[in-house]
């Protein structure tokens, strides 16, 4: 055995998402910003992101994100999203696990038992607050870029299901969001395998149906998940519900998905169901749970919008050294899609 | 954070399958053999296994092993095979990861370039051969426990497919093997799903119509793994063929499959079309090999069987340092079959 590469990682999860964090073995790509260098390495050196996603490293994991030190002179750290197809601009969940990371091995200490901090993500500067429960858990608040409604109530062709409504809201990617009972669903782990079916039927109606156009970003188009949503009810401070989101092509989200919670909060608040300010609790399939609230309204080029933030807990799982034998015929990994 | 439980793992695939082997840790279960101490972690302390293999740390990875010290005398170390879900009592990749391990830490020395010791696995002792490779790579040869066929050509029915010809034989598990050409099949990448499709219909259809029992072993019973083989091949050393094993509940095996090539190997012996010493190469659908032959000839209760030994490189992966936070809601993880 000889390593002509070694890669540190945290192995994290967030509220059951996995994430692996990379905190040293490489050095940052070139570029003035963290957008720039998430560039450069989607059309230069794609080498890590592959590494560290296909088999065998990467089996059954679809998040790693590699931390970097900050461009933006206002911001604590950086980091890199890197996903089984592509490099995203934001995500909840890898947002948690790579704060996580930070503070529980020190990399960003926490005062006591909390803190603030500025991440400089491909999407710009997203501000983290990091507080540490009763029971030594650590929880992340992250406030998200503007959030908004596409369409309310819009009919969907759906072969094999008929006409259903769906609300199509932006909270970072843009979701199709159905009602779980309408479909039969209450959104339990023996479900999985249905959810997963109807929600790859949804999501391909409305890839054909829905017209979905972000106002002033426009590379961001096209719905690319469906929710699966349960109905909104109260509880002592504020509003609950239960969700699986379907990403391509076709999983659940582990977590109750923080940009699919963002676009729901939008949706909430164009129908006015939940107030500025008023705490909701998202849960996924497996029983975890986001609590979110509205901050404030705003627009986005025209549209009204809602500034949202997402709080969850993340926990590191693992430490590992990954490593690459000259004699291992598989470099970046291999993919086999079955 | 807080671990209460840091588990030493080493991260390997043998050609191309990943195995993760604990090296530290854990202390030894009660028992006086390997066999009574994997009995005593699948009946009363199954915790390892659901934590290494279960999300979010063991998402996408069917096999894990322990490391213990050896009970039997002539053996150098044990090893305790724990797979998504059973104990299985042998694997060809496994004991290739684990022995990889063992030699590639230094729990085992290795003088010059080969070395011979000997594994006590659950299904008893195995012999083993390492040797490193001119280009740095670390060869792991086993001698597997008899294969032998309990029929050839038997006619199987399949719903939507027709009648087809299988051999049914053992080579540690009892494999259904039909001929992947007739099948319309090259064993190709972009065949997988299909592959995994048809192997599950094959695997279904033999469960109800084709009785297999071991000759001396009551408690195994049953074909569990299909198997689509191309025809063989002439070589200049000896025979060559690729072949793809698909695992329940659909999955295709990333190596060549150890005790599918030995349940292939005791066909091909039957057939006439493999003597004793001779060299059998058997690719995966990734393009990686197990080399192998067959030892000599013997016979199980009865029945006419083979020694097979198989030959695979491992290589080290990573090392992992994995740990449970008890705030961490998921002691032994969770499944979601989506």
């Amino acid at each position: 055995m000889r390593w002509t590469r070694t890669i540190s990682v945290a192995d994290t999860h967030c509220e059951g998402t996995p994430a692996r964090i990379v905190v040293g073995g490489v050095m940052p790509p070139p570029g003035d910003s963290v957008k720039e260098q998430m560039m450069y390495l989607r059309d230069h050196d794609d080498s890590l992101r592959k590494f560290l996603l296909n088999e065998p490293r990467g089996a059954g994991i679809s998040s790693c994100d590699l931390i970097v030190p900050p461009k933006d002179p206002a911001a604590d750290a950086g980091y890199i999203i890197m996903e089984t197809v592509e490099y995203p601009p934001m995500s909840g969940s890898n947002t948690i696990s790579t704060a996580t990371a930070l503070i529980e091995l020190g990399i960003l200490r926490m005062e006591g038992d909390s803190g603030n901090f500025i991440l400089e993500s491909p999407a710009g500067l997203i501000h983290i607050s990091a507080r540490r429960d009763e029971d030594g858990a650590l929880e992340i608040t992250f406030t998200n870029q503007p959030a908004f409604v596409v369409a309310l109530d819009h009919p969907l062709e759906v072969p094999g299901i008929g006409t259903i409504v769906v609300d199509v809201a932006y909270g970072g990617m843009f979701f199709a969001i159905a009602d779980a009972p309408t479909l039969g669903f209450s959104v339990s782990p023996d479900e999985a395998k249905d959810i997963v079916a109807t929600g790859m039927l949804i999501t391909m109606a409305a890839i054909e149906q829905i017209d979905a156009h972000h106002p002033t970003e426009p590379e961001f188009h096209g719905v690319s998940i469906s929710q699966i949503a349960c109905p909104i009810e109260d509880v002592a401070g504020g509003k609950k519900s239960r969700n699986a989101c379907v990403v391509q092509p076709g999983r659940i989200d582990r977590s109750p998905t923080g940009t699919g919670t963002c676009a729901r909060l939008a949706v909430m608040r164009a129908r006015n169901q939940i107030a500025v300010g008023e705490s909701f609790e998202n849960r996924s399939i497996i029983d975890t749970r986001f609590f979110g609230h509205v901050v404030r309204e705003t627009e986005v080029g025209g549209l009204p919008a809602v500034i949202p933030t997402i709080a969850g807990r993340g926990w590191v799982s693992g430490l590992i050294q990954y490593g690459y034998d000259p004699s291992d015929p598989f470099p970046e990994g291999y993919r086999l899609d079955d | 954070m807080r671990w209460k439980r840091t588990i030493t793992v080493a991260d390997v695939h043998a050609e191309g399958e990943p195995g993760r082997v604990v090296v530290g840790g854990v202390m030894p279960p009660p028992g006086d053999t390997i066999l009574e101490q994997m009995h005593y972690m699948r009946d009363h302390d199954d915790w390892l296994r659901k934590f290494l293999l279960n999300e979010p740390r063991g998402a996408g990875i069917a096999s894990a092993n322990v490391i213990y010290p050896p009970k039997h005398p002539d053996a150098q170390a044990g090893y305790v095979i724990m797979e998504s879900v059973e104990y299985p009592p042998m694997s060809g990749s496994n004991t290739i990861c684990t022995a990889t391990a063992l030699i590639e830490l230094g729990i085992l020395p290795m003088e010059g370039r080969e070395q011979t010791f000997t594994l006590e696995a659950p299904a008893g002792l195995i012999a083993v051969t390492a040797r490193r490779m001119d280009d740095g790579a670390l060869e792991i040869e086993f001698t597997n426990q008899p294969a032998f066929v309990i029929a050839l050509d038997h006619p199987l029915e399949i719903e939507g497919v027709g009648t087809i010809p299988v051999d049914v034989s053992y080579g540690g598990m009892f494999y259904a093997i039909a001929d992947a050409k007739a099948l319309g099949f090259a064993i190709q990448a972009d065949e997988a799903k299909d592959l995994v499709a048809m192997g599950m219909k094959i695997t279904r259809a033999t469960i109800e119509q084709v009785e297999a029992k071991h000759p001396t072993q009551p408690a195994f019973e049953g074909v569990s793994i299909s198997q689509l083989a191309m025809p063989l091949e002439d070589t200049s050393q000896g025979k060559k063929s690729r072949n793809v094993c698909i695992v329940q509940p659909g999955r295709i095996d990333r190596c060549p499959c150890g005790t599918g090539t030995c349940a292939r190997m005791a066909v091909l012996h039957k057939r006439g079309q493999l003597a004793v010493g001779e060299t059998f190469e058997n690719w995966s659908i990734i393009d990686t090999r197990f080399r192998t032959s067959i030892v000599e000839e013997t016979e199980v209760g009865g029945v006419p069987a083979i020694i097979p030994r198989v030959a695979g490189r491992g290589w080290l992966a990573g090392m992992i340092q994995y740990g449970h936070d008890p705030s961490d809601p998921f002691p032994e993880g969770y499944r979601l079959d989506d």
